[in-house]
């Protein structure tokens, strides 16, 4: 095994050693298949050779005993010769064949496998060479028949065919070696042809993909290293932003703390707007950073939406009470979902509906859901102010607000978060008003989203 | 100071920009009276003529552009509608934080805005604009 194994190597390489094959096309295959039949060829040639010149012997033809040991030392150096080109290999083996074929046919007739041995190597060369050899080999089967008509007719040699064969006979068995050559190699040339074009088309389709891969490789790349600079920035953000204002904050209390008595009423002022200011930029900042944190280091896990709104409901109680609010809802669903998020979408939502009530009406909320085919649907409804139609997309963006600093608190972010939210549950968020009649905002879930929750659950647990 | 505007008119939806403004505005002694809006819909109803058929819009307006609900943009919109009612056409300049090249690009397209200045006001840019727009 060992030295089949070396042996097998060594011939490999001598055939496939300068060989580039930009594609497994044909060419490819023919000098496969050929390292392939010279590889057998030598070992069973040399099993072969002692029967053959035992029974050339007998048959009193010692120069076919010659040709026998010709042909395997022939065999023995295209397999073996070390530096010899792989075309070269093939023309030899291909000629010493012909030689092997017409030797036996002169001296074994048709007893012999001179006939089946040039169909072979027409097959054979249709095979390991380009197609148009194969029509050459064709003719030199031609050639060779006709040779044999004229060997045959005139007795110019003394040899076992010409007692075996009259002219009409052998006409009549070369002529199918040469039909039936004919249709094996156009036949093989179609088959080729239309495994070529597969093996192009596949190759071509292969390094198209390819090239689209590489292409979205690179996209990543370039979305992972603008997120990281989103992250770099969030992270500034945090802390060098905020250092800077905590001083001018600290400062701002220390002046009014111990100066109080020695400023004036314009200094309290400006030291109030000052204090003011800056509490706005803090808040500014804080919100710009719990926005871009928002689906970050966070897990998906099951949440049940009536506990998570029980939950926001208790957090606000001392706001619903202020307000006089009556809050329903409906039984919700429970699924996979960022609790942290999905607690602060409902936060949000109810927050702004007890903020922007009618003065002269309790507000009344209702909050439903309903279970789609590949959504869950919820709306959060209030009987308040409403929204004019034409703010109604200026909403859903940072920092945007619709009402005067000095008529409603905050900075204009908790609706941003309720989309961001929404969308990272693969989900939208939209909003319904009549002004001065209520609002109902709806938002959406989607259960590909829930159930690919559940996927990564599974996965997360391996 | 030569000229002295019958009346200007702040808008801004920050109250203490508000006030340094009108302050810088009151240093300079531009104008007899300085009208104050922190919204967009304050500064439409101001300019309205309730009971006359034309009157008088504030000669000068300076006007931020990033304001709750009605935007910049959106009061100049609205200006633009009105625009007949009153018998003088206000200079406007457009105050803004952010120099935003987009929003430079598109006050220098619209005829309504006469200037384009980045915020704080300063007693230097009060008269170079009443220079500019109010000598002859």
């Amino acid at each position: 095994m060992k030295w089949w194994l070396a042996y097998k190597k060594l011939v490999e390489n001598n055939t496939f050693r300068s060989a580039q094959y930009e594609m497994r096309a044909l060419s490819f295959w023919r000098d496969k298949l050929f390292t392939n039949i010279i590889l057998y060829l030598l070992p069973i040639s040399f099993l072969a050779l002692l029967p053959g010149i035992v029974m050339s012997f007998i048959g009193q033809i010692p120069l076919l005993a010659l040709f026998d040991v010709m042909a395997v030392l022939c065999f023995a150096f295209i397999t073996l010769h070390p530096t010899l080109s792989l075309y070269a290999r093939k023309v030899i083996l291909v000629i010493c064949l012909y030689l092997l074929s017409i030797i036996l046919l002169i001296y074994l007739g048709s007893f012999g496998p001179g006939l089946l041995y040039l169909l072979a190597l027409t097959i054979f060369i249709s095979l390991i060479f380009p197609i148009k050899f194969a029509f050459w080999s064709v003719a030199g089967n031609l050639v060779i028949c006709i040779l044999f008509s004229l060997l045959i007719q005139f007795s110019l040699i003394d040899a076992s065919i010409i007692q075996h064969y009259t002219l009409g006979s052998w006409i009549a068995v070369s002529s199918n070696l040469v039909i039936l050559s004919a249709v094996i190699v156009a036949s093989i040339h179609l088959l080729f042809n239309g495994l070529q074009t597969t093996i192009v088309k596949e190759f071509s389709l292969q390094n198209q993909l390819k090239e689209e891969s590489q292409a979205l490789e690179r996209m990543l790349q370039k979305m992972e290293a603008k997120n990281a600079e989103l992250e770099q920035f969030a992270y500034i953000a945090s802390h060098d932003l905020q250092e800077p204002l905590a001083t001018i904050l600290s400062v701002v209390a220390l002046l009014d703390k111990q100066y109080k008595e020695k400023l004036d009423v314009n200094a309290l002022r400006y030291l109030g707007f000052l204090s003011q200011a800056s509490s706005r930029m803090q808040a500014l900042i804080t919100g710009l950073l719990e926005y871009s944190r928002i689906g970050k280091e966070t897990e998906l896990e099951l949440v049940d939406c009536n506990q998570l709104l029980h939950q926001v409901l208790t957090e606000c109680a001392e706001q619903i009470k202020e307000n006089n609010a009556a809050i329903s809802s409906d039984f919700l669903p429970t699924f996979y979902a960022y609790r942290a998020e999905l607690k602060l979408l409902f936060e949000n939502l109810l927050s702004n509906a007890l903020k922007f009530r009618k003065s002269e009406l309790s507000p009344q909320i209702t909050v439903k859901a309903t279970e789609e085919q590949d959504k869950y649907l919820f709306l959060v409804r209030d009987n308040g102010i409403g929204i004019e139609k034409k703010f109604i997309q200026k909403i859903f963006i940072i920092f945007q607000q619709l009402h005067a600093k000095s008529k409603y608190a905050g900075i204009g972010i908790g609706l941003a978060q309720c989309k961001k939210i929404a969308e990272l549950h693969g989900g939208k968020i939209w909003v319904d008003s009549i002004p001065k009649q209520g609002s109902t905002f709806y938002f959406t879930i989607s259960k590909d989203f829930t159930s690919y929750g559940n996927t990564i659950k599974a996965n997360t647990a391996h | 100071m030569a000229i002295q505007l019958k009346q200007i008119l702040l808008i801004d939806d920050d109250s203490i920009t508000n006030f340094l403004h009108k302050n810088v505005l009151e240093e300079a002694q531009v104008a007899q009276h300085i009208g104050v809006a922190e919204t967009a819909i304050e500064a439409l109803e101001l300019l309205e003529c309730p009971g006359v058929e034309k009157c008088n819009a504030p000669e000068l307006i300076f006007l931020d552009l990033n304001m709750p609900g009605l935007t910049g943009w959106d009061f100049i919109e609205e200006y633009k509608k009105t625009k007949e009612r009153y018998s003088n056409e206000s200079i406007i300049v457009v105050l803004t934080t952010s120099v935003n090249p987009d929003d430079n690009k598109k006050a220098s397209q619209l005829r309504e805005v006469a200037e384009f200045r980045k915020k704080p006001m300063t007693i230097n840019m009060v008269t170079e604009i009443m220079q500019k727009y109010f000598t002859s």
